[in-house]
């Protein structure tokens, strides 16, 4: 291929990338492009789960953000235009031997400026977001332990970080290529590479002591004997809470006794009970629908004509995926899994029934008082053990406010056990927010919702607050189930239709 | 063996090589340098694939609830209305994950360039077991086949996170991505294990046997070494993702509760798994997921070195000290995987021991890092594209280490734990800086893997925008992260106080979008180069290793004649009282020719062919099996 057929070809797939980034960048334009900022979100709830993926958009700052785009797509084009340009520069050298332009040199003038932009721009974002960093002014207690470890390693990373990064980019400028110098030869030092592995070692090995006497400080919490016991609990998507009633006692739980009434699994006798009728019928239902596979087949071939007498082509399409689902075995096989989960469900539960010693435990009774809330208040000053439940999958409490975090995992109890000493009253004034609040997120990914799974967390001033608040609040059984999110909802309705209904 | 032989073989390797046809060439080719080939261009596939899926997801978290066509374009029902779907962000950021990790850092950096440059770099005539190396190749790019097709399924990909973490991944129920999509995924990474495991093996008994004549270990390449550490490292620790995925796969198939225990499932009800532990998967995931990142930074470690030492015309500094830091990384990183679970309820105690490990895995780290500065300190420091990538790998390096020191201590992790803080941290430190390794030996090794050379401009333009869109993407995440704002989040203007970083999250795109679309200009610097670049000479970069002995035309065996001996170390760079800047590790200098006694005539003559290598060995499996032999002392070398 010879040179001219070569640059018509760039030449024409430049156009080709031109035109269809144009073709791409064009629709951007036709909307309004809308960053959300922190006003509109306070128009979405506090409950855990409500989730609205897309809103109508409002003209907010669309002029600023169309020019964002359009800077950004003349940068690309410039880019291209860029290459293209370099690449007849080094085809002009090619011809005539000439060089446009020494890229060496070039290069280490670059890397010099983009060293001193890159250290002016990594202090000048230490001071337009570090403050919003929540390194200090802590809300809970073992917060100053937290915060100052993370100073101290700050101090000491960011200076090796700029010192290290400045000789990075100084030693290649200084000590560019240039005629007839030759470089150094300096194979090893071995006092050298023992100075630089000693001293790292000590540095770290401090790091390592300080390190363990705060991850110790906060793990091995000397009030936690004291401390009042709240249990926080998280499914997909939300978070609900258990306070101890009169009792001052939070009852037994188990997984098996987890209904619509009974969203924590509490060990209540009647609630138990009725549960378990319900799970008889459930085992009767799918055992029945395990023996009719056959008319239930007749049913839907039924039900497919009728469809198609009235030319309904969506049903009659969703009954065809069905009976193919019967006829391959899936049904079948589900039924018998359904089947099998309810059996080992009541055989799990007659066990608990047999050993009366450990019967009377379970249902002592401490449960039947017990408060569930959809939000956790807490008081200044006194410690709070949380501990936590997860019912599905990991899920992960974050307040990083409280400098809070532990996974909730389904099977054991995990605890977090800290002092509050800043209630939302004297955080929303300090912050000069009114709407401020406390919040405990969901921060290990759990399903669609993930972002969204939060629960408020109330610091009350007084004990009497406290108290009134704990008043208001009904026992679980008045007030029975948990506000499930309209995902959650949704979704559990459209299953429990597939799997409860005995005939179609 | 004897000479005849090695003559015979040599004979028999050129003759068969003139009548390969196109399949034996090209696809099913027992060449390590072809093998290499194919890695590197299926790791540049996966990558544009994951680059570009990375675009999509920072789209969203930019301009939350915006239309966009293009998306509704692409992704059809899951981007009704131009928006992206909260399951399938959660997809596309899985796969992203998994694809960068595993098929780009992983098969794509180690198994290119172990393949190109161990047999070079050790003067091998090929890996020591080329069909296991020809499976190794097939099995990675099926398990990248297998991983792309299950964008395919109704029910999307698997979308629980790069790490699966079960219960999430192991109920179908529990979201849509962990049906069907998350037993491809499973499928996929099992038959990138059995690759690597292929790759790994052969690695290590390649260069524990298949030395050339004076190339003792301690003269060796530290690239050479860096892929030995990894191949190591990964032969030890990929069998136990293997267990763990085996597991998962049970617990989802067969029913048994090895992950599963107390579970009540959204509209199935109370399941019948009792006795598992979620916890179990997380310490047999980062067992590996651990090491794994050493994996991915040895050889990029390896690469750096290589490049920086060439090009600063400087011998590496402190060779001894550079192997031995890889070789304390490599041990200390089988015993800090459990700092990622410091939050999962893991007895306090465990957090004090990984603590103290994790912290002192970074004293060799820093070791290398300094020696990387006086490396460049007083060179005569050319400016290559591979250079720049090579720089820029350090300074990446040491930005993402040093926020290492923060993860790594317990206490300030509970509040870092999972948040953008993370992401910044391990995009510098393994992220970015094992692709700009890769790129770096890209640019360095092109004119021996394609016989030409790249366009240096663009090369420069490429590393610039490069670099600066990585810092603009990375860098703020760290004060995000400190503020609290986690990681997978769909968007966070439900959220009020995140509010305020909207505007950062718009320029981390813009910055994302400018990193991504600057690898256009690499793909199409080496695409053209290919073809029509400049002829490369036979020793370009006037390096001292041995891969730049054979001819620029690939040839079957590597070297015509017989093959090299070696008289020095690979760094022998600017020596006082020697015209050259170079020192080649096969020119025979006045010492060794008398310590050589018999062996008076330069290798590089073929007419009087007295030096003999014994690695000549066309029996691959009883290489393979003595190099194992040897390992475990059976046999007396």
């Amino acid at each position: 291929m010879n040179s001219t057929v070569r640059k018509n070809l760039v030449r024409a797939l430049t156009s080709v990338f031109i035109l269809s980034l144009i073709y791409v960048a064009e629709p951007l334009f036709s909307y309004n492009i809308l960053p959300f900022n922190a006003q509109h979100a306070s128009w979405f709830g506090v409950g855990g789960g409500e989730f609205t993926p897309y809103q109508e958009p409002t003209p907010y700052d669309t002029v600023r953000t169309q020019v964002l785009w359009m800077i950004f797509i003349a940068f690309v084009l410039l880019i291209t235009v860029i290459a293209y340009v370099f690449d007849i520069a080094h085809f002009t050298y090619k011809i005539t031997g000439k060089k446009v332009a020494d890229v060496n040199k070039v290069s280490a003038w670059i890397g010099l400026i983009v060293l001193i932009v890159g250290v002016y721009y990594s202090f000048w974002e230490l001071a337009a977001q570090g403050k919003y960093a929540k390194v200090t002014n802590p809300s809970a207690e073992h917060g100053f332990v937290l915060d100052n470890m993370f100073m101290f390693t700050f101090v000491l990373t960011f200076a090796v970080f700029i010192i290290t990064e400045i000789l990075l980019f100084v030693f290649p400028f200084i000590y560019r290529t240039k005629e007839g110098r030759k470089a150094y030869y300096y194979p090893e030092n071995n006092k050298l590479e023992i100075f630089w592995t000693a001293v790292p070692f000590l540095v770290l090995l401090f790091m390592v002591f300080r390190g363990n006497a705060a991850w110790k400080d906060i793990v091995y919490h000397p009030e936690a004997k004291q401390a009042q016991e709240i249990e926080v609990f998280s499914y997909q998507f939300g978070w609900s809470a258990r306070y101890p009633g009169n009792d001052g006692k939070l009852g037994a739980y188990s997984f098996n006794y987890i209904s619509g009434t009974n969203p924590l699994g509490l060990a209540v006798e009647s609630e138990v009970a009725s549960f378990k009728e319900e799970l008889k019928k459930d085992t009767a239902n799918f055992s029945f629908k395990l023996t009719h596979i056959k008319q239930y087949l007749g049913d839907l071939n039924t039900q497919l004509e009728g469809y198609l007498n009235v030319a309904d082509f969506k049903g009659a399409k969703d009954t065809r995926k069905e009976i193919e689902r019967v006829k391959s075995g899936e049904y079948a096989d589900e039924m018998a899994l359904m089947l099998r989960r309810r059996t080992k469900q009541l055989e799990r539960m007659a066990l608990v029934e047999s050993d009366k010693k450990q019967f009377e435990k379970t249902f002592n009774g401490d449960a039947n008082d017990d408060l569930v809330v959809k939000e956790i208040v807490i008081q200044k000053g006194k410690p709070v053990r949380f501990k936590f439940r997860s019912r599905d999958v990991i899920h992960s409490a974050y307040s990083p406010d409280f400098r809070l975090q532990m996974n909730t995992v389904p099977g054991m109890s995990t605890y977090f056990v800290f002092t509050p000493i800043k209630s939302t009253k004297e955080a929303r004034a300090e912050k000069k927010d009114d709407e401020f609040n406390y919040y405990m997120y969901c921060n290990k990914v759990c399903g669609q919702a993930h972002f969204n799974m939060k629960i408020k967390i109330t610091v009350v001033e007084t004990e009497a607050e406290y108290n009134d608040w704990i008043k208001q609040q009904k026992p679980a059984f008045v007030n029975s189930s948990i506000q499930s999110s309209k995902v959650d909802s949704k979704m559990a309705k459209t299953e429990s239709i597939k799997i409860n209904s005995p005939s179609i | 063996m004897s000479h005849t032989a090695h003559i015979e073989s040599t004979e028999h390797s050129n003759h068969e090589h003139g009548k390969q046809s196109f399949i034996s060439k090209y696809i099913f080719s027992m060449d390590h340098k072809m093998i290499s080939r194919q890695y590197l261009i299926t790791g540049m596939i996966m990558g544009c694939i994951g680059g570009f899926m990375s675009l999509l997801f920072r789209l969203q978290l930019a301009w939350p609830g915006h239309h966009f066509t293009i998306i509704e374009m692409l992704l059809g029902k899951w981007g009704k209305g131009g928006v992206i779907d909260p399951n399938f962000f959660l997809a596309l950021v899985t796969i992203h994950g998994t694809i960068m990790v595993f098929f780009v850092l992983t098969g794509g950096l180690s198994g290119t360039y172990s393949n190109l440059l161990i047999p070079l770099q050790i003067g091998a005539r090929d890996m020591a077991s080329p069909f296991m190396n020809m499976l190794g190749v097939w099995f990675f790019i099926a398990s990248a086949v297998v991983l792309v097709c299950s964008f395919f399924l109704e029910t999307g990909p698997a979308s629980g996170g790069w790490t699966v973490y079960p219960p999430l991944s192991a109920l179908d129920k529990a979201m849509p991505g962990s049906g069907t999509g998350m037993t491809l995924w499973l499928f996929s990474i099992v038959l990138f294990i059995i690759s690597s495991l292929l790759g790994g093996i052969n690695y290590i008994s390649n260069v524990l046997n298949m030395r050339t004549k004076g190339m003792s270990m301690n003269r060796m390449p530290l690239t050479v070494w860096s892929f030995f550490f990894a191949a190591v490292v990964g032969l030890l620790s990929f069998p136990v993702l293997l267990g763990a995925g085996l597991f998962l796969i049970f617990d989802r198939m067969l029913g048994t509760s090895f992950y599963l225990s107390d579970i009540y499932l959204n509209g199935v009800g109370a399941l019948d798994n009792v006795g598992g532990s979620p916890i179990l998967y997380q310490h047999l995931f980062w067992f590996l997921g651990h090491p794994e990142v050493y994996i991915i930074i040895l050889p990029a470690f390896g690469i750096v070195s290589e490049i920086i030492s060439n090009n600063a015309r400087k011998p590496i500094f402190g060779y001894t000290a550079m192997i031995i830091s890889m070789f304390s990384i490599s041990f200390l990183s089988f015993l800090v995987w459990g700092h990622h679970m410091f939050v999962t309820g893991m007895n306090p105690f465990l957090g004090t021991v990984f603590m103290a490990i994790s912290l002192i895995i970074a004293v060799p780290s820093s070791v290398k890092t300094f020696n990387y500065l006086t490396t460049l300190w007083k060179g005569n420091i050319r400016f290559t594209p591979g250079m720049l990538f090579s720089i820029g790998m350090v300074s990446l390096f040491i930005s993402g280490g040093v926020t290492g020191m923060f993860l790594g201590n317990a206490a300030v992790d509970i509040t870092l734990h999972d948040t953008y803080f993370v992401i910044g941290h391990f995009h510098l430190v393994m992220g970015a800086a094992a692709i700009f390794a890769m790129f770096g030996g890209v640019y360095h090794w092109f004119p021996k893997m394609f016989g030409r050379m790249m366009n240096n401009t663009l090369g420069h333009f490429h590393f610039w925008l490069t670099f600066i869109g990585a810092y603009v993407v990375f860098y703020p995440m760290h004060f995000l992260g400190a503020a609290g704002v986690p990681r997978r989040y769909y968007e966070f203007t439900l959220i009020p106080e995140f509010g305020v970083w909207v505007d950062v999250n718009i320029v981390m795109t813009l910055g994302a979008i400018l990193g991504v679309s600057a690898q256009i200009l690499f793909i199409y610097n080496f695409v053209k180069s290919i073809y029509w670049g400049e002829k490369a000479t036979q020793n370009p970069w006037n390096a001292n290793g041995l891969e730049w002995t054979t001819p620029v035309e690939h040839i079957h065996g590597n070297w015509p004649g017989p093959l090299p001996v070696v008289y020095r170390g690979a760094y022998e760079y600017s020596v006082p009282g020697r015209e050259l800047d170079y020192w080649p590790q096969n020119e025979p200098g006045d010492d060794d020719m008398v310590e050589i006694k018999h062996e008076p005539v330069s290798p590089e003559s073929p007419e009087v062919d007295t030096v003999e290598s014994d690695n000549i060995n066309t029996d691959t499996s009883k290489v393979f099996f003595s190099s194992f032999a040897r390992l475990l002392g059976l046999v007396k070398v």
